[in-house]
């Protein structure tokens, strides 16, 4: 049985960019425009440029700024969970790995997780367990990619 | 897959020697997962994370084998017995997390259970994803669990 979830192609993406080596959490910026809609998907993309990923984008927010993708094979990539919060304040993800939502990669069949609900975007954070080493001391951004209907 | 409603991380440490074969650790209580339905749950490797956020060494890929988890319901039956943990990363599976027919869970009484120790360290931590739905909300998500 293939369940029964929401098929979209509508995706907006956040950047939360990481820009010390400390532990600790790393709130989303705030998006009013991703918690108007429903979410009925997650998933991560991080620089592996072997599986075809994208590993350096320049953002509109950011000007001319070319900003680093967290790179698939690092410890800042395996140290970090998301949490995320709905519109109602309570929990929707707790701790929910990173690593596990990159999904383009051969054993994963490209599937992403259908996570369902409305998101409050200021609440919700990346939390790093332990010191990590950003490459070249330069800051690396997760970037969320958002399924919406 | 159903959809994912609610999601959240527990993690169970090993203890500060390695477990013998055939150890038995509950789960932590957590207040969050008290009075939920169970819709699914997934065990993630090292590989996937390497430090759980109690900040333990996560146990490696190669120990994922030597594990099993029993989840009971409130009435204490065993409705999830020995499930390999392997078999729940989605990493193995395809990417798909394992859902099954929702629950009431009584976390505190579910257990893991080790049966090859070979791969797993003292002080290792075993993370487990649990996805559920809380009582309170259950009349208004139920309907993507109605059988067909």
């Amino acid at each position: 049985m293939l369940g029964n979830n929401q098929t979209t192609n509508k995706v907006k993406s956040i950047l939360v960019p990481i820009n010390g080596d400390a532990a600790g959490r790393y709130f989303l910026p705030e998006n009013p425009e991703i918690e108007k809609y429903t979410i009925v998907g997650l998933s991560v993309s991080l620089s592996a440029p072997n599986l075809g990923d994208i590993s350096r984008i320049t953002p509109y927010t950011e000007g001319n700024n070319v900003v680093r993708i967290v790179r698939e094979n690092s410890s800042l990539a395996e140290r970090s969970t998301l949490t995320l919060y709905s519109k109602d304040k309570s929990i929707l993800l707790y701790n929910f790995p990173i690593k596990a939502l990159f999904n383009r990669n051969s054993a994963t069949n490209n599937r992403i997780y259908p996570i369902t609900g409305k998101i409050s975007t200021r609440n919700s954070y990346i939390s790093i367990s332990g010191r990590i080493a950003l490459l070249s001391g330069t800051a690396e951004t997760f970037f969320l990619n958002f399924f919406y209907i | 897959m159903k959809p994912i409603v609610r999601s959240y991380l527990t993690e169970i440490n090993v203890g500060t020697t390695q477990p013998g074969n055939g150890t038995n650790i509950n789960f932590k209580d957590y207040p969050q997962l008290r009075d939920i339905y169970i819709t699914g749950f997934a065990f993630y490797d090292a590989t996937q994370v390497s430090v759980s956020p109690a900040g333990k060494a996560v146990v490696a890929a190669n120990g994922l084998p030597g594990i099993t988890v029993t989840l009971l319901d409130i009435y204490n039956m065993e409705i999830i017995y020995q499930y390999p943990s392997y078999d729940a990363n989605p990493i193995n599976v395809s990417g798909f997390y394992r859902d099954i027919n929702p629950f009431q869970l009584q976390l505190t009484k579910s257990y893991i259970s080790i049966l090859d120790n070979s791969n797993i360290a003292a002080d290792d931590s075993i993370i487990v994803n649990f996805f559920y739905i809380s009582l309170k909300d259950w009349s208004k998500y139920s309907a993507y669990y109605a059988r067909k």
